[in-house]
């Protein structure tokens, strides 16, 4: 659980953060918003600390357990390091960092998650990786105002499930370390 | 030398033939949307391009159809024609013809016999039609000159009996024999001169009829039984797929690996494994297979390299020039795309040397130099990145007309250009439309050149750079960066992680064993390896790029030694210090994601022997990150430059002279100085035992370099006395010296004083003079303790 302290630096964050929005990134938002009221989508999801998340499945490239990486030295610390698949140099973003969640407990699994993005493959690290599951567009909503900055900056919006929020991560963004 | 021309030949066919797909399209786009200029001028240079390369390759009659062409795409260009469906029309028409007489040569290998003057003379009518005639005419008159200039110059080429001529220069003489009265001589001019310019206009001699072209006659014999198109005896694969092999192999090398550790550890428990020939066989196969899929993209430089001589040689003897072409570094591999990336600006920038550059024989021995030109070509590796160096050393560039020119084009307005410095103007070569020739010749002088030049290569993540002195000569230099190069490259560890140091920037190694680290000396924290009696900055990788210490005790580490890797980053060198120093690998550059981008010490990444990844060090960068190169903005940095630079026997510094009593001389270098002032004795005040000056809202301290030194001062009963300001970050310090004498560049060759003292580095003879050379934070430090330290923080 978060403590009070905490709470307020986030809320500082979020000011910041809005401030400084590109206003394409929202507009890209927007735009993936509005096209999910059609049909049913399918979403591989996965978990950040107690979080429910995921990713379009026709986003998703592969999904394997964490493996050792190279860091890169005076990057951003978002950037977990570099990862080699089959040949391809791809950039591993630990996600936790990138959207404001605490770090993970060392002893903790580590899955990786590799997103197409218009960048080349970005691998994301995450906790554990749930099913794919398919959900209904009315049960979208563009994210709660209240919401975390840095998270609110990467989701397209949330899916009501029956016993829990599904936040529909946007791999373009998320993969976008600012 | 048939083989030669032969390639050369091919090469220009499957060259035009992709131009020649694309341009269809992009006239129609054109049509569709006449204002894009920037589809124009790509246009544009297609059809200069095919004109240029048929200059030299002697094919007259294409050349003639693209140069009409061209010329109503130099109006469209400039405005003084509409791009109007008539002229797409008419342009398109032109296309046809030049396919037309490609295929023909593609199979005869020679230019129809059908002559093709009524399809430039629709071109130059429609020209004449639809611009303004004054806006024509001069330029008209202009080429009428310059022909009839190359046509007297080639007849005292051709008399002169010593001239050697190549063999199928005699079949030209020959061929033109057979022709008559004064046709023969305008064929004559033309064919041994192949790039002269076709005219387009009356004012000269009839365009040549049918005669036997050079060129074509001897290969004509030869090659008669080639049956294979050229489309058909090569295809052309997706470079992409390529990479994807590369990338395969890449794993296969990996899944070797693996099999021949597993297979060892099998053999070492049953020695009876058969299956181990088998293994070895996969082994060799897969190592041929990697060497092979390499070798689809890598290319010596030679590639493009070969077909300069001949470019160099022709145009220099359109001109009545001698040019002597060297290349060094020939061997220097790079990728396909960007050598095919490279071919044309280079190409251009050797035609603009060879026809600008360099001076007539005449001219050369005026100016006291020999009457042969040297165009230098070179080409290696430097810190990530690959260097091609084109310099001539012709006439150099006059930045006043290269201003004058751009005024007069609206490029820049006269007081911009006034105030521009030498290398801005020099930069404004590569503005697009401006071109310094004074003549519009048919292979450089169209001012697309150098504008091709920097689009080109600065799509590849190059960059161009040009220097040039007038009367010395001129240099360009390509810097492209490594991706997907492959290179060797040191490999090294540092805080447990891998880095690939580029082996074209390695100097030495050297390890500095636990008895004799006594050899690293520490200045204010700044760290230096005594190097054969030279001062050697020391970087430490791991400090450098904040690494985690490697798991060992500082003890181990000692006892195991230092382990210095001596780098060259520009001019200067330093030691990089690293945990372990490991093989030297032939490594495969991978490009980095965009947002990596930023790091200035990463040049790209590898994939190492055992799938993991390492990174490769962009070695300037890591200067610059350890604060070697950086802009004298930390202490650290500015005393380790300092240093450097007298190591540096070659180098020569700007120093301030000045003298304390008229018997002795000191020097300080002029980048260490912030400004040089006169001040009032009486405004000197003091202030807790100092004295300072109220300067600019602020107190200066003074220190009084003589009392420092402990020599008189004279002068000191002057009004005025004269102060050195230096500065550091916020504050500033002054210096009262007895009298300055001069400012002047001189050798750093820094002797030993004679005596040792404070404050002086050491001796340097400055017209004819000694003159110690101060070391100013010494100084301060003596005078007013603890001012650097502040300083810093």
């Amino acid at each position: 659980m978060l403590t009070e302290g905490e709470e307020i630096g986030r809320g500082e964050d979020r000011r910041e953060m809005d401030v400084g929005a590109p206003e394409d990134q929202k507009n890209r938002r927007v735009a993936t918003a509005d096209r999910r009221h059609e049909n049913n989508r399918q979403y591989a999801t996965f978990f950040l600390d107690t979080h429910y998340l995921g990713v379009e499945v026709e986003n998703v490239q592969e999904v394997f357990t964490a493996k050792a990486m190279t860091p890169v030295p005076l990057s951003d610390p978002m950037i977990a390091g570099l990862i080699n698949l089959r040949g391809h140099i791809i950039m591993t973003i630990d996600l936790r960092r990138r959207l404001g969640f605490d770090d993970r407990p060392p002893e903790d699994e580590v899955m990786s998650i590799v997103v197409r993005t218009s960048d080349g493959p970005v691998n994301l690290l995450v906790d554990r990786i749930g099913d794919v599951i398919e959900v209904r567009p009315d049960l979208f909503e563009s994210s709660p105002p209240t919401l975390e900055s840095r998270l609110k900056a990467s989701i397209d919006g949330v899916y009501k499930l029956e016993d829990s929020l599904l936040l529909a991560l946007n791999t373009e963004l998320a993969s976008e370390v600012i | 030398m048939e083989e030669e021309e032969e390639s050369i030949l091919d090469e220009f066919l499957v060259e035009c033939s992709e131009g020649l797909e694309q341009l269809d399209q992009q006239f129609v786009a054109l049509e569709q949307n006449p204002t894009d200029e920037s589809l124009l001028g790509s246009i544009f240079r297609a059809v200069h391009t095919i004109k240029g390369t048929c200059g030299f390759l002697g094919l007259p009659k294409l050349e003639n159809v693209a140069h009409g062409a061209e010329n109503i795409l130099s109006a469209m260009r400039d405005h003084d024609m509409d791009v109007s469906s008539d002229g797409i029309t008419v342009l398109l028409e032109a296309v046809d013809v030049i396919k037309e007489i490609l295929e023909h040569i593609e199979a005869e290998r020679r230019e129809p016999d059908k002559n093709y003057d009524s399809v430039r003379k629709n071109l130059d009518d429609f020209l004449a039609a639809s611009t303004d005639t004054e806006a024509v005419a001069p330029m008209t008159e202009a080429e009428a000159a310059l022909m009839r200039e190359m046509a007297g110059d080639d007849e005292v080429i051709v008399d002169d009996p010593d001239e050697t001529q190549s063999s199928e220069e005699t079949i030209t003489s020959e061929a033109t024999e057979e022709a008559s009265g004064a046709e023969a001589v305008v064929q004559e001019a033309k064919s041994v001169n192949e790039i002269s310019e076709v005219p387009p206009e009356t004012t000269t001699p009839s365009p040549p009829k049918k005669s036997p072209e050079p060129v074509s006659k001897a290969p004509a014999a030869t090659k008669t039984k080639k049956k294979l198109s050229l489309a058909e005896s090569s295809i052309r694969v997706d470079v992409g797929l390529l990479d994807k092999l590369i990338n395969m192999v890449g794993e296969l090398v990996l899944a070797r690996n693996q099999l021949l550790q597993q297979v060892r550890q099998q053999t070492e428990t049953s020695p009876s494994n058969a299956s181990s020939g088998t293994v070895q066989q996969i082994n060799l196969i897969t190592t041929e297979l990697q060497d092979t899929v390499m070798k689809t993209r890598m290319q010596p430089i030679k590639n493009v390299w070969d077909k300069f001589p001949r470019v160099v040689r022709d145009l220099a003897r359109a001109n009545g020039k001698d040019v002597d072409l060297v290349m060094e570094g020939a061997e220097t591999e790079l990728d396909k795309t960007l050598l095919e990336a490279i071919k044309d600006p280079m190409t251009h920038i050797i035609r603009n040397a060879a026809d600008h550059g360099i001076e007539l024989p005449e001219l050369r021995r005026e100016r006291g130099k020999s009457e042969k030109g040297t165009l230098l070509l070179k080409a290696y590796h430097e810190g990530g990145h690959i260097n091609i160096l084109i310099s001539d050393d012709g006439a150099g560039i006059n930045v006043d007309r290269v201003k004058n020119k751009a005024v007069e084009k609206g490029v820049v307005t006269q007081e911009i250009a006034d105030k521009m410095s030498e290398r801005e103007s020099l930069n404004l070569i590569f503005h697009p439309g401006l071109s310094t020739a004074e003549k519009v010749t048919n292979v450089s002088g169209r001012g697309v050149g150098m504008d091709v030049v920097k689009t080109n290569i600065e799509k590849i993540g190059g960059t161009v750079s040009m220097s040039s002195r007038i009367g010395e000569g001129t240099q360009m230099r390509i810097e492209i960066p490594l991706t997907l190069a492959i290179i060797p490259a040191l490999m090294v560890t540092s805080g447990n992680e891998p880095f690939a140091i580029p082996q074209a920037s390695l100097l030495e190694l050297v390890r500095v064993d636990e008895e004799s680290r006594n050899q690293i000396e520490v200045i204010r924290g700044a760290n230096f390896y005594r190097l054969r009696g030279v001062l050697l900055p020391l970087l430490y990788l791991n400090e450098v790029l904040v690494l985690r210490p490697p798991k060992v005790s500082e003890d181990d580490i000692h006892s195991k030694g230092t382990n210095i890797v001596v780098l060259r980053a520009g001019d200067h060198s330093f030691g990089l210090v690293v945990d372990t120093v490991n093989d030297s690998e032939e490594i495969v550059v991978k490009p980095l994601s965009r947002q990596l981008k930023d790091l200035s010490y990463l040049a790209g990444a590898t994939i190492l022997g055992d799938g993991r990844v390492a990174l490769i060090l962009d070695v300037m960068g890591v200067a610059q990150e350890g604060g070697l190169k950086g802009d004298e903005q930390n202490d650290t940095g500015r005393m380790v430059e300092a240093d450097v630079l007298i190591n540096d026997e070659e180098g020569s510094a700007t120093m301030i002279l000045f003298s304390m009593n008229e018997e002795d001389r000191y020097a300080i270098p002029l980048s260490e100085v912030a400004r040089l002032e006169e001040f009032d004795v009486e405004k000197i005040e003091q202030s807790a035992g100092q004295d300072v000056m109220q300067y600019r809202d602020e107190l200066l301290p003074l220190v009084r370099l003589g009392d420092a030194l402990g020599v008189m001062t004279s002068g000191e009963e002057n009004d005025r006395v004269p102060v050195i300001v230096f500065s550091h970050h916020e504050k500033s310090i002054g210096v009262i010296v007895g009298r300055i004498i001069d400012i002047v560049e001189a050798e750093m060759h820094l002797h030993a004083a004679p005596s040792e003292k404070i404050g002086v580095k050491g001796s340097l003879v400055i017209d004819g003079k000694t003159t110690d050379l101060l070391d100013i934070e010494q100084l301060i430090e003596c005078v007013v303790p603890g001012w650097l330290e502040e300083m810093v923080v």
